[in-house]
């Protein structure tokens, strides 16, 4: 790091006691940081981009010459998510419309991130890699393949098997009128193209009946949405469990029942597996409770919600940037303001997708987990 | 604030630490704003 700087996001601040707040007041990003002295205050002044470590460190010393190793104080807060080095050039990886045009997600991702950076846009171009399916364009599919495509996701491939009806149009935010009658992965492309041209999209109308059929379209792609509720939601979701871990790609899926909203996050070798939690939940419920899945009462809000919740699921999959809460379902009760789910079970002994073998060895390799794995490491202490 | 458990590590002159350490404690739930100051567009 050349030239540190606390992140603007994180500018901290000093209690009368000489506690430092720094990264603002939210959970999962904000710390406090003892310091009678007044060590990591002076070093965190001083960090403001215009200085060299060197130079902070000489200047620690001399306004604390009682400190007898400045250096640590400087390199310990130099490796926290909460600096920046505002020596980095941004990377040749993403063009000047691009930067512009992704400004946001870029001030939104140093803001999350719990992984010091260089410039700041690595994130991003993970996302401009990525190649993601979208399976099934109703109402969270759209809203997701939407969210995906104006956060620049690199590739989409958009899939549904029907025509744009005038009553999915209360919610399904990629048509208008004029589209009734079309296909949706055709409408759903045209759309999507306008709304990011800096990124490829595609789409095909075709109904996925078969496991065989999804590792088909899977093939060659870094992850899955799974939007799609036909065949009834267990089957495809269950379909959708096995083939990303045979290909070894992490999905998020996502649904609702009247205002409940949930979206489920699975990646392979870590945590929980669908058919885990689910058989978690079964066992939970009273036996012979009949499972509830809802009628088809859906509005635009609830629809946009789980859409988006799939994506963001997806953005943390695919970049680590939020950590993703892998291996749990969760959602949102539009309708009870404290009722928030988190769904965990951990998974089930010998389960064929996710548990251990009788070896102890894990199933599924997890080469694509392992810097968020080491991103979750780092969570409890930066 | 609980910053009795997580006091800087002071220079005693008798047991010198190998290092210097800091302890940034990340804020428990409780802890940080539930007040709604949401902003941007
Ligand atoms: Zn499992």
């Amino acid at each position: 790091m050349r030239l540190p700087r606390v992140k603007f996001e994180h500018r901290p601040h000093r209690y009368e006691d000489g506690t430092i707040r720094i990264g603002g007041e939210i959970y999962g990003i904000a710390a406090e940081i003892a310091d009678p002295y007044g060590w990591a205050w002076t070093a965190l002044t001083l960090m403001d981009g215009t200085r060299s470590l060197d130079e902070i460190i000489e200047r620690l010393r001399l306004a604390h010459p009682e400190l007898p190793d400045p250096e640590s104080i400087v390199e310990q807060l130099a490796a926290t998510r909460y600096v920046e080095d505002a020596a980095a050039v941004p990377p040749a990886g993403l063009s000047e419309r691009e930067r512009d045009r992704y400004s946001r997600n870029h001030a939104f991702f140093r803001t999350v991130d719990i992984v010091p950076r260089g410039h700041g846009w690595e994130t991003q171009l993970r996302l401009k890699s990525a190649r993601v399916v979208v399976l099934g364009l109703g109402g969270t599919g759209c809203h997701a393949a939407w969210a995906l495509a104006a956060v620049g996701v690199g590739t989409i491939h958009c899939v549904d098997p029907d025509l744009v009806e005038l009553s999915n149009l209360n919610r399904q935010v990629l048509y208008g009128e004029g589209d009734v009658g079309r296909p949706k992965a055709e409408a759903a492309v045209a759309r999507l193209r306008t709304v990011n041209s800096d990124i490829s999209v595609t789409g095909e109308r075709r109904h996925i009946g078969s496991r065989r059929e999804l590792d088909e379209l899977i093939a060659g792609y870094d992850a899955l949405a799974l939007c799609a509720d036909r065949p009834t939601g267990h089957d495809i979701r269950v379909w959708a469990n096995r083939a990303c871990a045979a290909a070894g790609i992490p999905w998020a899926g996502g649904g609702y029942n009247g205002p409940l909203v949930t979206v489920g996050c699975f990646a392979p070798g870590a945590g929980a597996c669908y058919e885990c939690l689910s058989s978690g939940e079964e066992a939970r419920r009273h036996p012979g409770t009949p499972v509830d899945l809802g009628g088809p009462g859906v509005i635009a809000t609830s629809a946009g919600v789980s859409g988006q919740l799939v994506a963001h699921a997806l953005l943390g999959l695919l970049t680590g940037v939020p950590v993703p809460p892998v291996g749990t379902i969760q959602g949102v009760n539009l309708i009870a303001a404290d009722h928030h789910v988190w769904v965990r079970h951990p998974p089930r002994p010998g389960c064929p997708v996710c548990g251990t073998r009788a070896d102890g060895s894990e199933h599924n390799s997890m080469h694509r987990m392992t810097e968020i794995d080491a991103g979750r490491a780092n969570r409890t202490r930066p | 604030m609980n910053t009795n458990e997580h006091e800087t590590e002071a220079v005693d002159e008798a047991v010198v630490p190998a290092k210097t350490t800091i302890t940034i404690r990340l804020l428990d739930k409780i802890e940080t704003t539930t007040s709604s100051n949401s902003v941007g567009n």
